[in-house]
């Protein structure tokens, strides 16, 4: 254990004022048979009713189907400020992007719902919406600083969640970056927040947007999509993901093309046992330009979405084809890119 | 601490309070951790005893019984925050904590407890409470705060940056 681990360790250790009334709760909260009392009745009238429940599973099933449709409408917040440039420009930017309270699907974030928490917070802007106290009995305000230039296209909820799909803009935005405030209506409060970056390359054409498609979409069904798809059969980031099939002739298209330095567009699907990754290409102007959706099947506070460009070496023999692809991420070559779609053919 | 969860177990309340003083101490650290004011730190801790109360004859494992009801308590927590968060109700993160700040100034050389739940926010604070002070591994605190073990170590270590600047901090002075 090193000396800021003992530090920390006897921090927590130490004794502490506890108040008097704390050991009263402690020491008296089973004293009050009537609670416990009433829980044992509970018991036997749940019970009773148990059969009765069956019955409404139906109803209920039905209600919850209406109560998703209705949460799952658009739902456009207000957007009065479109350019919230914070003043961290000034000054050191990564205490900026620290100071926001949550970091959901690799995007800075915090949601505001208090009066007290948006004075403190107003400080840090050059514009952001005005609000006041009343305001805030109906409304809070999320503040998220996304990768591309975005706009919140629609907001929906379910029973734990408040979705926030964010939809980029292709129009230059003036400064390098800028945050998204939105005042919304607190009725979409919920404890869970996931920001859909939705994953969209321009020019990219050929395939159905990864958004759209459809929930079961199944390996069969990317395949006859014209898709690359592959799997990972063991756990780990160093196993090779093994080809289940190429589209041979899609993707001999895609390589024509792009020699002949034609515009292209090719999607690979790669399977894991977490992840999806869903990696659109499209070659322009001798760039091969990227979008990797990554959904996580296990948290999809951890889905996220990236965009690369650079070059790609594509290598053949009889039974292989290998792809590649070589991003220099802020002056690192990203390598994750390199293995997953990097084909093992055997 | 076995025998009294196993008749505990079997429904003895004298057991259970006995059990529940044993771990005072840190249950009352864990829900400082969420709230400043002590209402709510009785209410959270109250409501976890009967719950945890009701529901123990249903745990299998007694190896585990710290584990189980340090996670009634966390959600306990949780609910509360989210109850008086929607109702607009002041809340810990909102409080500048005047007394702490007091404190800094008094105890200018030290870490101390309320000053490190000054410096961090909660994840950091619950998470930290739990590796150092339980002495949980960075998995058993994702599986309690169902989140993922990547996220548990990353804010586990940028509190510990946090932390570590401070004390940096203090002693430049």
């Amino acid at each position: 254990m090193n000396n800021i681990d003992r530090i920390i360790k006897d921090t927590l250790n130490e004794d502490i004022n506890i108040p008097k009334d704390f050991d009263n709760i402690i020491l008296h909260s089973l004293d009050n048979d009537k609670i416990l009392n009433e829980h044992i009745n509970l018991k036997r009238i749940l019970q009773l009713v148990a059969t009765m429940i069956i019955v409404f599973i139906g109803i209920g099933s039905y209600a919850y189907y209406s109560y998703e449709k209705i949460n799952k409408e658009k739902y456009i917040p207000e957007q009065q400020v479109s350019e919230a440039i914070p003043y961290y420009h000034k000054e050191n930017d990564m205490e900026y992007i620290d100071s926001l309270e949550d970091y959901i699907n690799a995007t800075p974030c915090e949601l505001i719902v208090t009066y007290e928490k948006y004075l403190e917070v107003k400080n840090k802007y050059g514009n952001i919406i005005e609000m006041t106290e009343e305001d805030f009995e109906d409304y809070m305000i999320f503040i998220v600083l996304p990768n591309k230039y975005s706009e919140v296209s629609n907001i929906y909820t379910n029973d734990d969640t408040m979705y926030v799909e964010l939809k980029q803009i292709t129009e230059k935005s003036t400064t390098t970056e800028r945050c998204i405030i939105s005042k919304i209506d607190k009725n979409l409060y919920r404890e869970k927040i996931v920001i859909r970056n939705i994953p969209e390359l321009e020019g990219f054409s050929g395939y159905t947007p990864i958004f759209d498609l459809a929930e079961d979409y199944s390996k069969e069904d990317a395949i006859e999509d014209g898709c690359i798809v592959s799997e990972q059969i063991s756990k780990g980031d160093r196993n090779p993901f093994h080809l289940i099939s190429n589209n041979e002739s899609k993707l001999e298209e895609f390589i024509k093309k792009t020699e002949n330095g034609e515009e292209a567009s090719l999607r690979v699907i790669n399977y894991s046992k977490d992840i999806i990754y869903y990696i659109d290409i499209y070659f322009s102007n001798d760039i091969y330009n990227l979008c990797v959706y990554e959904e996580n099947l296990i948290d999809e506070q951890l889905s996220r979405t990236a965009y690369y460009s650079g070059n790609m070496i594509i290598k053949r023999s009889n039974n292989d084809i290998n792809l590649y692809a070589l991003y220099d991420y802020k002056y690192n070559v990203h390598n994750w890119i390199i293995n997953i779609i990097e084909f093992d053919c055997e | 601490m076995n025998t009294l969860i196993e008749t505990a177990k079997n429904g003895d309340k004298e057991a259970f309070t006995k059990l529940i003083i044993l771990i005072k101490t840190d249950l009352y650290k864990i829900a400082r951790m969420r709230f400043k004011c002590d209402d709510d730190i009785n209410e959270a801790v109250q409501e976890t005893i009967i719950e945890a109360f009701k529901s123990i004859n249903k745990l299998r494992n007694i190896e585990y019984f710290k584990t189980w009801i340090i996670k009634i308590l966390i959600n306990n927590c949780n609910k509360i925050y989210k109850q008086n968060r929607k109702n607009n109700l002041v809340d810990y993160e909102n409080v500048v904590e005047i007394d702490n700040r007091n404190n800094i100034e008094n105890k200018i050389n030290d870490l101390d407890f309320y000053i490190l739940i000054d410096i961090l926010n909660y994840e950091e604070r619950i998470i930290i409470t739990l590796y150092y002070l339980e002495e949980f591994t960075t998995k058993e605190i994702s599986k309690i705060l169902n989140k993922p073990e990547g996220t548990i170590k990353s804010k586990l270590s940028r509190a510990k940056v946090k932390i570590k600047k401070y004390i940096g901090g203090v002693n430049n002075e």
